[in-house]
């Protein structure tokens, strides 16, 4: 499937930005739901996206892959988001998140792991989740990370290492279970 | 090292599980979208979007055009004295011409500006300024030169002139019976004629020079203008008539023709029932009519109250979005019937309103996909009439006739009626017609409080017709506070500006 006309999108032509929409909504909605605590949270980031995609498609310019610059997009509305739920800037749990109180919910043998996956990052607090994605599946870099959210490089250290901790001992919980 | 390594495993198998994964978002997804996205494509129109700064242009606009009556009404009184006391002037001044004859027994001598050989020779006089031309009486000064103290007798402006005596041609009876009028002591009797026999010193003149200091040689002795003095115009304070006397009770009748511009709340398209918002269609018009009674002053402050009807009659129009699989297959319908019916909730002035709407599939043998979208357009009309009872603080200010006005304060707005009604549904799916018949559409509305609370505001003039009659014309915004229906939302709120005239009866 090729690249939708994004001089289309970019004109507001609405069947353009319709197959813009197809062409990327299953990955971009996927994005959304390892960011969001909900499925209906992650909806509601999509939305915002691809407004803001739309929008800001001028800005694009033609350097480098696309579907990475929409991800940035897309990275950028969900951090938004949850800054906008906490209405404070996003911080981080400091304190071991005791894993072992939560019950993780079992993976579905018929179900895609990353769906399985989703879940238990969705049960990860903000702050461990979010560094997770964005150094494990974004692929930034801790002086990256600390720059975008406003921390120091070894709070971004320290925290991804509680996240990984946290995720693996809940998707082994999951596995078992 | 293990850890790591540990790390690097659960990344890539954390990575390889995400790669090419993808997830299928709501069925109205892309509706939703298209909704945030539909103002590039349906401008609202220019007068809706310069609304905001037209406001403040009209706000900037009447406070300078109250400014402006201000300052015109300032000057238009202030010229309006100044003629009144030149008026009172040349009146005075033909007066005392009429009055004072030709034959006047002032001395000729002193009208001429001659000094009389008395005064010259150190008779002092202090006229008062408020005395008309000076008669130095020669039997008077000769009586003062035996008291050492000059005295002068004037006649008084207007005093009428009696025939001069034969005896004493230059002194007429009515400067003998004048009241002396006193010089101040001089420093040095000697100089002034007085007798100094009881002086302890050869000379009267004071031995300590401080208090030779003390007096002032460049003082002239002689302080009456010997010419005749301009005529004396007392000042005249001219009383401009204000018809606004201290405090008053007030009765109006007023009318407020208003342009009316609302604003609504957002719409939550997903789920299945969606809550949708009816959108005035385009600025709508009404009218306000008053029963006032207030009262003014003493100071600038007042209040106002009264009571007013609204009719507010408001066209909106708002566009349920479905897709096939959220409408009730309607059961009913014969095998040549295929109906469905779609519920979601209305956002309206009055308060929510509960809607189903029948859509009739046009071909009832044609399959139709779950997905497939279901739109229809609703036009809906709403009539409601409004008791408002006002409370509002006023502040007047000018004097004369005209007056500037500012009001502000709250209004309580009691719904007296309020129906809804849905006026025309248009499918914009061909495969999908409205629902005809008894049961095409139900409206079940769940009314919001029936008091609300508002606010107005006003700045104008008013203008004195007479004691008891005025004119009032001011530009006036009103508005509803934020109020929420039963289910917690937001309802449109309404704010109208428009210009309230009337008369009031001061009483």
């Amino acid at each position: 499937m090729h690249l939708p006309d994004l001089t289309a999108c970019l004109r507001g032509d609405r069947l353009a930005q319709k197959q813009f929409f197809e062409h990327f909504k299953g990955k971009m909605f996927a994005l959304c739901l390892r960011y969001a605590h909900s499925r209906e949270d992650a909806e509601d980031i999509l939305q915002e996206g691809f407004v803001k995609a739309f929008r800001d498609l001028h800005q694009y310019t033609g350097e480098g892959n696309f579907e990475g610059w929409l991800r940035k997009v897309f990275v950028n509305t969900a951090l938004q988001h949850l800054k906008k739920q906490k209405k404070a800037p996003l911080t981080f749990e400091l304190n071991d998140y005791d894993v072992a109180e939560e019950s993780p919910e079992p993976f579905f043998a018929g179900e895609p792991p990353a769906r399985n996956m989703i879940r238990i990052l969705q049960q990860l607090p903000d702050g461990f989740r979010t560094i997770f994605n964005l150094h494990v599946l974004e692929g930034y870099s801790h002086p990256e990370i600390s720059e975008i959210l406003g921390i120091s490089v070894g709070t971004s250290k320290s925290q991804l290492l509680r996240a990984k901790a946290c995720f693996r001992k809940l998707l082994e919980s999951s596995l078992t279970s | 090292m293990e850890k790591n390594i540990h790390d690097d495993r659960l990344d890539d198998y954390v990575r390889k599980s995400f790669e090419d994964y993808e997830e299928t978002p709501a069925f109205d997804m892309w509706a939703r979208i298209e909704d945030e996205l539909a103002p590039a494509d349906d401008p609202v129109p220019l007068f809706i979007r310069l609304w905001p700064s037209f406001s403040r242009i009209v706000a900037a606009a009447a406070i300078l055009l109250l400014l402006c009556a201000l300052v015109c009404n300032r000057l238009y009184y202030e010229n309006k004295i100044r003629e009144m006391a030149a008026q009172q002037v040349r009146k005075q001044q033909s007066a005392s011409e009429t009055v004072a004859p030709p034959h006047s027994p002032t001395p000729s001598g002193a009208s001429a500006g001659h000094t009389n050989p008395e005064s010259s020779t150190g008779a002092r006089k202090m006229l008062s300024p408020h005395l008309k031309t000076p008669h130095i009486d020669n039997a008077a000064t000769n009586d003062a030169k035996s008291t050492n103290s000059g005295s002068v007798s004037v006649q008084r402006a207007g005093d009428s002139v009696q025939p001069l005596s034969p005896k004493s041609p230059v002194v007429p009876a009515f400067v003998e019976n004048a009241p002396p009028v006193q010089a101040p002591e001089h420093p040095f009797p000697a100089a002034a004629g007085k007798d100094t026999s009881d002086a302890s010193g050869p000379e009267s003149l004071p031995t300590d020079l401080s208090e030779r200091l003390k007096f002032n040689y460049l003082q002239p002795l002689v302080t009456a203008p010997l010419s005749k003095p301009a005529a004396f115009t007392p000042p005249v304070i001219p009383v401009v008539p204000s018809l606004a006397t201290g405090s008053e009770w007030y009765l109006g009748i007023q009318a407020t023709p208003a342009m009316l511009v609302e604003k609504t709340g957002p719409e939550r398209t997903g789920g299945m029932r969606p809550r949708l918002v009816s959108a005035q269609e385009k600025t709508g018009f009404t009218a306000d009519y008053w029963l006032k009674l207030g009262r003014k002053g003493p100071g600038i402050w007042g209040f106002e109250s009264g009571i007013g009807y609204r009719k507010i009659e408001r066209n909106a129009l708002h566009t349920a979005r479905f897709r096939l699989l959220n409408g009730r297959l309607n059961t009913g319908g014969g095998p040549q019937e295929r109906s469905y019916d779609f519920d979601y909730d209305l956002d309206t002035y009055g308060g929510s309103a509960e809607v189903t709407l029948r859509m009739e599939q046009v071909d009832p043998g044609t399959v139709i996909p779950e997905t497939e979208p279901v739109r229809i357009q609703v036009r809906t009309s709403e009539q409601t009439t409004l008791l408002r009872l006002p409370l509002l603080a006023t502040a007047t200010f000018g004097k004369g006739r005209t007056y500037a006005v500012i009001k502000g304060g709250i209004l309580s707005n009691i719904v007296l009626h309020n129906e809804l009604d849905i006026v025309t549904r248009v499918s914009e799916n061909v495969q999908f017609r409205p629902g005809q018949g008894s049961s095409a559409y139900m409206l079940r509305p769940n009314r919001a409080g029936k008091i609300y609370l508002g606010y107005q505001f006003s700045a104008g003039m008013e203008y004195r017709a007479g004691r008891h009659w005025s004119w009032v014309l001011e530009p006036s915004v009103s508005g509803d506070f934020a109020r929420k229906n039963s289910a917690g939302r937001y309802l449109p709120a309404i704010v109208t500006t428009g210009v309230n005239a009337g008369i009031n009866y001061y009483f």
